[in-house]
């Protein structure tokens, strides 16, 4: 689910950022640093970036010829969220359909419980419609999940993950 | 004594230590029988677990892959690459249902909706609900409605991001809060995904009506045409409210054909309506008799046959039927000759007036007899209409038939004169 990871980025500062106290300067890179890592939001290797923890080393720039900037080289550690066919996770009922459920779990918006894949839940239509179980388990929005994985598709275009996930199982269902 | 009690004893103690040995020799026989007994049961319990999983990777084997979700089957996660069934994009832009699957909904759903006396209901946007004009489509004698007067609040929009003015048709917020409770109600318009948005919020706020059924022409699976493929309902328990026939020539039989809202004048052009619209006139259609009070009586009159005889299943009724056994009741015991109408180069009994006065349970004919009871007559010299005034029989205009085709109700002869011949 969480990933550790270490990586070497290179972060581009434009130079009327750059200054003489080096301070400064450490704060242009580790602030631009910041940004491109918020405006990445996913890899297919990696999954969604959530928090960046250490900043290890920062290299010697090298400055680009025609526009000035200055690419420094940076090594980091960050924390990613990927999920894995098999994993157990937890998410949100975020919509009810009739033919199953739409959970979100942490970055990852759209997992698709679908209702062959809980077993003893029938849909009760209503203004509000829920899944109810023979035991009175109710699926309704909102509710917390604990699901299975079952297959996750990375979409390119909009760099974000799909899962398929499943409540066929022990300990798998409303918490 | 001694002797005797220890003997006694002897022979107690033999006594014991033979029952002891018994007890424990019949125990572990027991135990022997019981383990085996365990021992049995776990046999039949790996070999039917591993029949289940044997099953259970057969079943993966032969998945049918019933959906899929993002490209991966949603039953077994494996990876789908062909493009089958229907891609239900107004659910999930990445949902695709396999035509099997679809079939098990829908019934399963008719089911589930019939038990609450419940039908479904396809409703069109532009010209049935509401009207729409683009802001610079708007016509002088309509600039007015820029600063609209009180009495349009609520149903007046301008939605600033197309750029547009929309105008609800009266009665519509009644009209679709009377309606829920009868139909589960889908919006399918030929407008693209952002517009039918943007007016199902205009219509339904609070997503209490539609929730995510709105379909736009962006989901729909053929050019310039509507379907009830991507509806989760059977055709048989279907109702359709639009104003636009052509679209629906799949499914004639589940519509109601609704007059046309022109509330702006950029419609009247459209529509090759040769007179000011609504918005130019400053009127309106009457909210208590307009068009839509008008249609929701038609549709408790057929929520009220579809589901008045509760002996048999409702789910072996058909909508389509209720529908055409209420059309033929309209214009029943009359019996229609058409005069001038049509062209001579066309044959009668195709021309649309005829096959509509039939379907409202009129008899056409092409000559006059005593059994006439109206002529429909472009002109009130013709032999046949001179022959209806002097044989005190109806003689009306085509909009007879049309009105009562909207309306679902026999209209007042009266209302329907024919003009009188051009050389008078």
């Amino acid at each position: 689910m969480f990933l550790k990871v270490q990586l070497h980025w290179n972060v581009i500062i434009p130079p009327d950022n750059l200054d003489a106290k080096g301070l400064m300067l450490q704060r242009s890179i580790i602030v631009r640093l910041l940004e491109e890592f918020a405006n990445k939001k996913a890899t297919k290797d990696l999954g969604y970036f959530t928090a960046l923890t250490t900043l290890e080393k920062i290299g010697e720039g090298k400055v680009r010829q025609n526009s000035g900037d200055v690419l420094f080289p940076v090594d980091f550690t960050c924390i990613t969220f990927k999920l894995f066919r098999g994993e157990i996770i937890q998410g949100e009922v975020d919509k009810i359909l009739k033919h199953g459920v739409i959970v979100k779990c942490g970055p990852v918006e759209s997992c698709y419980l679908s209702h062959q894949k809980m077993s003893g839940y029938q849909y009760v239509p209503g203004e509000n419609p829920v899944f109810m179980s023979d035991k009175l388990a109710k699926i309704d929005k909102g509710v917390s999940l604990r699901v299975m994985v079952l297959g996750t598709k990375w979409m390119e275009a909009e760099r974000k993950f799909m899962a398929l996930v499943s409540i066929d199982g022990d300990f798998l269902g409303p918490v | 004594m001694f002797i005797v009690c220890r003997g006694h004893g002897f022979w107690l103690m033999l006594l014991l230590v033979n029952m002891i040995c018994q007890f424990y020799s019949s125990v572990k026989r027991r135990k022997v029988e019981s383990s085996g007994y365990v021992e049995e049961i776990q046999e039949s319990v790996s070999v039917t677990s591993v029949g289940r999983g044997s099953g259970k990777s057969r079943e993966k084997d032969k998945c049918s892959h019933p959906g899929v979700f993002s490209q991966m089957c949603y039953a077994c996660g494996e990876k789908i690459e062909e493009d089958s069934g229907v891609t239900l994009r107004y659910i999930h832009k990445e949902l695709r249902l396999g035509s099997d699957e679809l079939a098990r909904l829908r019934t399963k759903d008719v089911k589930n909706l019939l038990r609450h006396r419940k039908l479904y209901m396809i409703l069109d946007l532009d010209h049935t609900l509401l009207n729409s004009t683009g802001i610079t489509d708007v016509a002088p004698d309509e600039e007015y409605l820029r600063n609209p007067p009180n009495y349009m609040e609520g149903s007046l929009f301008v939605v600033p991001k197309m750029p547009i003015m929309t105008k609800l048709r009266p009665f519509v917020r009644d009209f679709l809060k009377q309606a829920s409770s009868m139909f589960e109600m889908y919006i399918y318009t030929m407008g693209d995904s952002h517009y039918a948005a943007a007016m199902a919020s205009l219509l339904d706020p609070k997503k209490e009506y539609f929730d995510a059924r709105v379909i736009s022409r962006d989901e729909s699976t053929q050019k310039h045409q509507k379907g009830l493929d991507l509806v989760l309902g059977q055709e048989s328990a279907v109702v359709i409210l639009d104003d636009t026939e052509t679209v629906w020539s799949r499914h004639m039989d589940n519509l109601i054909l609704i007059e046309r809202y022109n509330f702006f004048a950029s419609s009247c052009r459209q529509h090759k309506i040769p007179c000011k619209s609504l918005a130019e006139l400053r009127t309106d259609e009457s909210e208590s008799d307009g068009i839509l009070a008008t249609v929701l009586q038609v549709l408790k009159r057929i929520h009220c046959a579809f589901f008045k005889d509760l002996g048999d299943d409702p789910a072996d009724r058909d909508v389509r039927q209720v529908l055409r056994s209420e059309r033929s009741e309209i214009l029943k015991g009359c019996k229609i000759v058409f005069s001038r109408v049509f062209s001579l180069y066309v044959q009668a009994e195709t021309h649309i007036l005829w096959r509509i006065a039939e379907g409202l349970g009129a008899t056409c004919c092409t000559e006059v007899d005593p059994s006439v009871t109206h002529v429909v007559a472009a002109d009130a010299g013709t032999e046949k209409a001179r022959w209806a005034v002097k044989e005190n029989k109806f003689l009306v205009n085509q909009q007879w038939i049309e009105a009562a085709n909207f309306l679902w109700k026999r209209q007042p002869e009266d209302n329907f004169p024919v003009k009188p011949p051009k050389n008078t």
